[in-house]
């Protein structure tokens, strides 16, 4: 089955570290780190490529403890999908909806089960993380910069 | 610069790390290997000319100059040799905290507490030292100002290198090394579990703000710091997980050194006596900036 309205969860390419109600997602790809809170991951986990957005909110209200609405999962499909987490684009706006309407439809009653995706770009290198690491002349000279140099070696060093 | 011949060299191994340092002079590789000890806290071992190194450097001498190679690439060449062997510094750092075998080097000030690790991720000036040496004067042991260590079972190693702390000298600010002992410090020789860890950053200009973070969100932060996460993100994650799961974990601007490294002690204290937490983080921290 491969329905457009069916969302698929990624997986080429990713590294996945389940911790305490959360998982954490680093995208080799993209060189972005994610961090899904609890809501986030089940649906996430959830997406199997056969499964409607409304079966979703069933399985995940399940495996939650707790009613989740159809919009919850529309919200984090949205966020899976703008963080590349998805196989197919699955935007609130490709489906005629809005960020807006699905939250008023939720209401503060659910909040507390509200997905969200926090994302990090991971570093490059270890230079980027070494004292003295340098992208332009300014970062290594002036106040609170460690390193009394004046000049970024195409390394990324200051020397 | 044309590349001289490096007919000078050494092997060593330093955690788990095996490389190899030429030259085309020996009072330059004896400098080179003077750098590199005290890069690697004199954590080396000399290896004998038949172990093959897979990485190596070059430092040549010539006409003035010295000129820099990475495993047979030239990366940069210079007439300061304080400034160029402050780079061979960083350099010989690098391959080792990303490429060490079963530890996972975190950019973090480090110090242990009643038995636990408390590490402060940070990129440099950000203030690790100064809140470092501020623990220390509140009677934590020194384990790192610039490296926690972690190991596949998430504990901390020291890195007890001198503190770097900044001066002002005639105006300009510079770097000093500072021993532990000059601090009166006690320095760290058991591996700890981390306890807390504390991602924050100098802001005086900023209200403090401070504030809980969940495990995952905890990594997500430190990943950023995490040196050999690029080459090896499966492992470092790994890592970080078992490191940070039965951590605290805070983030936020802070003001004043002093008051905040009182603070943190304080918190860490009631949380370690309690067995966590009715009291809000808010209430060991409030009103540090004023």
């Amino acid at each position: 089955m491969n329905n457009p309205q069916f969302p698929i969860a990624r997986s080429a390419g990713l590294v996945v570290q389940d911790v305490p109600d959360e998982v954490l997602v680093y995208d080799t790809e993209k060189n972005k780190a994610h961090c899904l809170n609890r809501t986030a991951a089940l649906v996430w986990r959830s997406c199997d490529g056969k499964t409607s957005v409304s079966e979703l909110a069933k399985i995940v209200g399940d495996q939650a403890g707790e009613e989740i609405s159809d919009e919850i999962v529309w919200l984090a499909l949205d966020q899976l999908s703008k963080t590349d987490l998805l196989e197919r684009e699955h935007r609130l706006e490709t489906f005629g909806r809005s960020r807006r309407e699905a939250l008023k439809k939720i209401g503060l009653a659910s909040m507390v089960a509200l997905p969200i995706v926090a994302s990090l770009a991971a570093p490059q290198s270890a230079l980027a993380n070494l004292s003295c690491a340098c992208t332009t002349v300014a970062d290594c000279s002036g106040p609170g910069v460690s390193c009394p140099t004046a000049g970024c070696s195409g390394e990324g060093v200051c020397i | 610069m044309k590349s001289p011949r490096s007919q000078y060299h050494f092997n060593f191994e330093s955690y788990g790390v095996v490389l190899r340092i030429e030259s085309n002079s020996p009072e330059t590789l004896a400098i080179a290997k003077n750098v590199a000890a005290k890069a690697l806290i004199g954590q080396m071992t000399m290896l004998s000319d038949a172990v093959q190194a897979p990485y190596s450097f070059s430092i040549n001498y010539e006409d003035g100059r010295y000129e820099i190679c990475r495993d047979g690439e030239s990366l940069s060449s210079g007439s300061d040799e304080t400034v160029f062997l402050k780079y061979f510094d960083s350099m010989v750092r690098s391959r080792v905290t990303e490429k060490a075998k079963d530890l996972v080097f975190v950019h973090a000030g480090a110090v242990g507490w009643k038995g636990n690790a408390i590490l402060i991720p940070a990129r440099s000036g950000m203030g690790k030292t100064t809140l470092v040496s501020e623990l220390i004067q509140l009677g934590a042991d020194y384990y790192s100002d610039e490296y926690a260590v972690l190991d596949i079972e998430g504990m901390n190693h020291p890195f007890a290198r001198p503190l770097s702390m900044r001066v002002t000298d005639a105006g300009e600010m510079r770097q000093i090394d500072v021993e532990p002992a000059d601090l009166q410090a006690t320095v760290g020789t058991v591996r700890l579990p981390v306890g807390l860890v504390v991602l924050t950053e100098y802001k005086p200009e900023i209200p403090l703000t401070i504030g809980r973070l969940s495990i995952g969100s905890g990594i997500l932060e430190t990943v950023n710091h995490t040196i050999p996460f690029a080459v090896s993100p499966e492992n470092s994650l790994k890592v970080l997980k078992t490191a940070l799961s039965r951590a605290i974990i805070l983030k936020g601007m802070r003001g004043d050194a002093k008051q905040f490294a009182r603070s943190v002690i304080s918190f860490f204290d009631y949380q370690l006596d309690s067995g966590m937490a009715d009291r809000t983080v808010e209430s060991f921290f409030g009103g540090d900036n004023e």
